[in-house]
């Protein structure tokens, strides 16, 4: 009798025990505790292998996706191995961050911080990228608007020449001495464009200076008769034109004025500058030096 | 006693009842530092790869890596212990983006340097202006390029300068035209000096006969029939020609007879009438 209540007290001694939480090694022992155990940590055990599955399968993909991005970029032309190696490396652990992701996961692991870290470095990526993207953006503005095509003569972004090719990032010109100029496209279409060619024809102007002693309607019938005379030199949208424009330190300033072809615009310049030089000797008419008064006393 | 034996058998059923959760943590975290190890030494190795890459940069970007990923490894065991990183992964979030910030100029310049390896605007040993920066490419970086003045400067200039902007390549068109001006007298007969310069320059045998050497009248000057001299050549040939060019055009004008002129200025001396001060003078400049 008595052992029973020592017994039943020891039992619960034992329950107590067990709701305040002490532990019962002796439990240990037995299958059912490990049974409990293993439904417990069951979930976790799977999804470590299926992380691990993951993580092999995926880098297998990555290092497979890598290769063909460096295959692919050492066909194209004018792409060196070593780009081609660099560019593959990047495609590699772009695929293998991923994977990473996706298996950590897998795992159960809060990844919201590692999204968050991916999300900034795709933010510094859109960064670095800025200028190249606003290059493309500008580079289909001009294949929109066109304001000049291939052959035109043209001043882009401070720089002179013929547009040699239009792409989706670049503009190049060469200039009339053949130096190739490459401007990205955002410079070229925030700039002012200048093109010399699209209008069809162009005015040249110059002004010639004669003497304050000559007769001026002579000099300006000289002019008329010789820009008329030259081959290139259009009647229309007008015929040659000379005024006085200005009366100068030693010279009087008659512009000469005459329409043309755009791509004859600079021969028929060179050429009036000979002829009316030579029809000026011809005529007495004279080109003065530039003149001094000295005065004595 | 009691109590603490009690104490005793209540932190080992805790630690027991936690240990799954412990062990994950652990094995998370040295999953994560070994991952965070690989992928920076991917990265270095993938940035010295880079044409021309910078032993420094790469191990750079490669410890910004692996600083980044311990730091989210960390948070990730603290996740798996049940403590709460909300928080954490906001600050994460905001150091990634002020870092995104800070080095933006630099991976622009990193982007403009695959850009330049891909499009190729210049090559190593081209003569090329940057930015107005004029010299021969020595290497394209992945951040700079580093070129060479002719008279020894090195200059360094960040890509997104030239991938972004103006690049004027003197050497990718092989040939090249080279404009000189000449000064002639107002006396000369304009069509012998044309012929004189045009045959000097022709002389020379780096000249190209076509396009022939061109010249015209480009200018009526003050004291000088101004005559451009335009001849196509070899770019190599080009910058020797600038200086070998002059010296044949100055003895051919001498043998034709052609003049260069100095400046010339017309003197009309007077006396002091102050009535006749603002007239007009008489032609002078033939006699």
């Amino acid at each position: 009798m008595e052992n029973e209540t020592v017994e039943a007290a020891a039992a619960a001694a034992e329950d107590t025990a067990k709701s305040a939480g002490s532990f019962d090694w002796a439990q240990m022992s037995t299958p059912d505790f490990w049974l409990d155990m293993w439904t417990k940590v069951q979930p976790t055990v799977l999804n470590l292998i299926f992380a691990l599955l993951i993580l092999w399968i995926g880098m297998k993909v990555a290092k497979w996706i890598g290769k063909t991005v460096k295959k692919y970029t050492e066909k194209a032309p004018n792409v060196d191995a070593t780009l081609a190696n660099f560019l593959g490396s990047i495609a590699k652990y772009a695929v293998t961050a991923f994977v990473v992701i996706a298996a950590v996961t897998q795992i159960g692991v809060e990844t919201a911080s590692l999204v968050a870290m991916l999300g900034a470095a795709t933010l510094a990526i859109g960064l670095a990228l800025q200028g190249t993207l606003g290059n493309i953006a500008a580079g289909v503005m001009l294949m929109l608007f066109r304001p000049y095509k291939i052959g035109d003569y043209v001043d882009v972004a401070g720089q002179e020449g013929v547009v040699e090719e239009v792409s989706i990032f670049t503009t190049v010109l060469a200039t009339i001495d053949n130096v190739k100029v490459i401007i990205a496209n955002g410079e070229a279409w925030g700039s002012t464009i200048k093109n010399y060619t699209s209008m069809g024809v162009r005015r040249v102007d110059v002004d010639y200076g004669i003497h304050y002693d000559d007769d001026i309607n002579k000099a300006i019938k000289i002019m008329k008769d010789v820009s008329s005379a030259h081959p290139d030199v259009l009647s229309k949208p007008d015929g040659p034109w000379a005024k006085v424009v200005k009366l100068n330190e030693s010279s009087v300033d008659i512009q000469n004025r005459v329409w043309c072809k755009a791509e004859n615009y600079w021969d028929v310049m060179f050429d009036l500058n000979k002829s009316i030089k030579e029809a000026f000797d011809k005529d007495g008419i004279t080109i003065p030096y530039p003149h001094q008064v000295e005065i004595e006393g | 006693m009691d109590d603490i034996s009690i104490d005793f058998a209540a932190i080992g059923a805790t630690i027991l009842s936690h240990a799954p959760k412990i062990l994950l943590a652990l094995l998370v975290f040295l999953v994560g530092r070994w991952l965070a190890a690989r992928l920076s030494a991917g990265v270095e190795k993938g940035l010295s790869r880079a044409p021309n890459a910078d032993a420094t940069l790469s191990r750079f970007f490669a410890n910004l890596v692996r600083y980044a990923l311990l730091l989210v490894t960390v948070i990730a065991a603290l996740t798996v212990l049940g403590i709460d990183t909300t928080a954490m992964s906001g600050m994460v979030l905001g150091l990634g983006v002020a870092m995104a910030f800070i080095l933006k100029d630099s991976l622009s310049d990193v982007a403009a340097g695959v850009m330049l390896m891909i499009f190729r605007p210049y090559n190593v040993g081209d003569e090329v202006e940057i930015d107005g920066a004029k010299g021969v490419v020595q290497a394209i970086a992945i951040t700079a390029t580093r070129m060479k003045t002719r008279d020894n400067i090195e200059m360094i200039v960040q890509n997104s300068k030239a991938w972004g902007g103006v690049i004027r390549n003197h050497n990718a068109l092989e040939k090249r035209r080279l404009d000189m001006v000449f000064g002639v007298s107002y006396d000369a007969d304009i069509d012998t000096a044309i012929q004189a310069i045009t045959k000097a320059a022709g002389a020379d045998p780096r000249v190209y006969a076509d396009p022939a050497p061109w010249a015209k009248v480009v200018n009526l000057g003050e004291s000088a029939v101004d005559i451009e001299l335009r001849v196509w050549s070899d770019y190599n040939d080009m910058r020797n020609l600038k200086v070998d060019i002059s010296q044949p055009v100055k003895a051919a004008l001498d043998a034709a007879g052609v003049g260069i002129p100095y400046p010339h200025e017309v003197v009309i001396k007077q006396k002091a009438k102050p009535s006749k001060l603002r007239g007009r003078v008489t032609k002078l400049r033939k006699t």
